[in-house]
């Protein structure tokens, strides 16, 4: 794809993919946390998104291939939600921390990075296709895989309810972390055909255990992967890795294998080490609530800044440099208040005819653009 | 249900399949402790869901919401955990109160008083 079709494919995405949640009541609704996301992302805007464009440019300098660096992100999903960002990329050029082209070429790289990583750049089949046929049969083949089918209904009906709830809660604990951002913590592909029936969904949560909130230090894991087998379901992903099924899932899983630490890892493979995982993480969970609940809109502003720089930990370490947000990121924080201009934008949305919703959308997120109003 | 004397207390968005039966417990304010009157089984009623309410989502048989669609939080989770979800309400946390045995179908977006 040219410049021009790569961006106009991710407009047209994201615009559909938010216009999908105006749609429903609530969108203007942010109870976590406690900022609309484009708040917390004017604080990004020029330190995080000049210090991506500037190690990006640096990898590419030192000889690494993209897709290379693409794999230093983990997953695409990561990148995905990255782009959340590019509604600022104007703001940057604006303020001189770079020029329009770098902002232009920015997003692009970003964008044929996640082509490295995923099949279907957009997901616009409705699937998030990381792994190729062969991967998915070995991993399978060889893979303590749990049958429900071997197993009394009871014991059954016990796999499904804590397997639903290991799920539920590592997804808040995303949400937690990494706030609307939740896939930087996650990644959810598939679904991949085993049978005419069945599909496989595979989940990798990572960096679980993150330095910026010390409650993780307690997890007793940094990673968990999952691979899970469905039947007689549709399971969808967006670009941004939101999950959508047409029935509730753990009625439709039959398969199942689980792991503590990456797909190499402690197999919890009977029903008593997952509900010892389970017990082991909702403590930890509730710990990590209580804690954002007491903390001030400008904490977690300085949390949401944390944890989006952590994402570039790998690239600097391959560089040699620091990652962590600087002062003055801190310093803007404490000392400004984020304009209301976006989320005034976004809470209008719903008053206006859907095309010019749809155009709105597209050109707040399009670099391309001067001024989206 | 259609069959039964049950009426029709509250419709909104079908947001995760499945029916339960519980008692309601309506916390409207996220705020330290909120989650402790929630009990196993308990049918969570709240103006939208996020993870500060996790401890109480863990323990629900349903999820009953004023505000949020089929990619709510609250609609997400609840399809993680098979738990019925009816989102969009409006007004669950005005007409429904604490204590009150309700029948949630997440298929029909419906409660049953």
């Amino acid at each position: 794809l040219s410049t021009d079709e790569l961006l106009d494919a991710f407009t047209n995405t994201i615009a559909t993919t938010l216009l999908g949640v105006s749609e429903e009541p609530g969108f203007s609704v942010y109870p976590m946390p406690k900022f609309h996301p484009s708040e917390g992302c004017f604080y990004l805007y020029i330190p995080f998104l000049k210090s991506v464009h500037e190690q990006l440019a640096e990898l590419t300098r030192k000889g690494l291939s993209d897709g290379e660096a693409a794999r230093l992100f983990k997953n695409p999903s990561r990148i995905a939600n990255l782009t959340y960002n590019f509604e600022g990329i104007r703001l940057g050029v604006q303020q001189g921390a770079y020029t329009k082209d770098d902002g232009i070429g920015l997003a692009t790289r970003l964008l044929r990075y996640i082509g490295h990583l995923r099949a279907d750049i957009f997901c616009q089949g409705n699937r998030n296709i990381i792994w190729a046929q062969d991967k998915v049969n070995n991993m399978t083949k060889g893979a303590p895989m749990m049958n429900l089918a071997s197993l009394s209904q009871y014991e059954q009906a016990r796999v499904r309810k804590c397997m639903g709830r290991i799920n539920a809660l590592l997804f808040n604990l995303c949400e937690l972390l990494y706030f609307a951002h939740h896939a930087i913590g996650h990644e959810f592909h598939g679904p991949y055909a085993l049978t005419k029936r069945r599909k496989l969904v595979v989940r990798e949560y990572y960096d679980l255990k993150n330095e910026f909130w010390n409650f993780t230090r307690s997890l007793p894991c940094d990673k968990i992967t999952t691979m899970e087998i469905y039947e007689d379901v549709d399971i969808y992903f967006d670009f941004f890795n939101r999950c959508r099924s047409t029935e509730s899932l753990p009625s439709r899983l039959v398969g199942l294998c689980a792991r503590m630490g990456g797909f190499d890892g402690k197999p919890m493979d009977n029903i008593e080490k997952l509900e010892q995982l389970y017990n082991d993480f909702l403590p930890v969970v509730t710990a990590g609530t209580n804690y954002v609940r007491q903390l001030s809109r400008r904490d977690l502003f300085k949390k949401w800044v944390e944890v989006h720089f952590s994402t570039l930990e790998p690239i600097a370490e391959r560089l040699g440099t620091n990652w962590h947000p600087p002062e003055s990121v801190y310093k803007m924080i404490d000392e400004t208040d984020p304009p209301m201009e976006l989320v005034e934008a976004f809470k209008k949305m719903s008053t206006i005819p859907r095309e010019q919703q749809m155009a709105i959308l597209k050109r707040i997120f399009d670099p391309r653009i001067d001024r989206p109003f | 249900l259609e069959r039964s004397a049950a009426s029709v207390l509250l419709r909104g968005i079908p947001a995760s399949s499945g029916k339960a039966l519980g008692k309601v417990k309506v916390i409207k304010e996220i705020m330290p402790g909120s989650e402790e009157k929630m009990q196993e089984g308990d049918v969570l009623v709240s103006p939208f869901t996020s993870p500060l309410l996790t401890a109480a989502i863990m323990k629900a048989s349903a999820i009953v919401t004023d505000e949020g669609g089929v990619m709510s939080h609250a609609a997400i989770i609840a399809r993680e955990m098979g738990i019925p979800c009816v989102t969009g309400t409006k007004q669950a946390t005005r007409m429904l109160h604490d204590g009150q045995q309700v029948t949630v179908d997440g298929g029909a977006g419906i409660v049953y008083g």
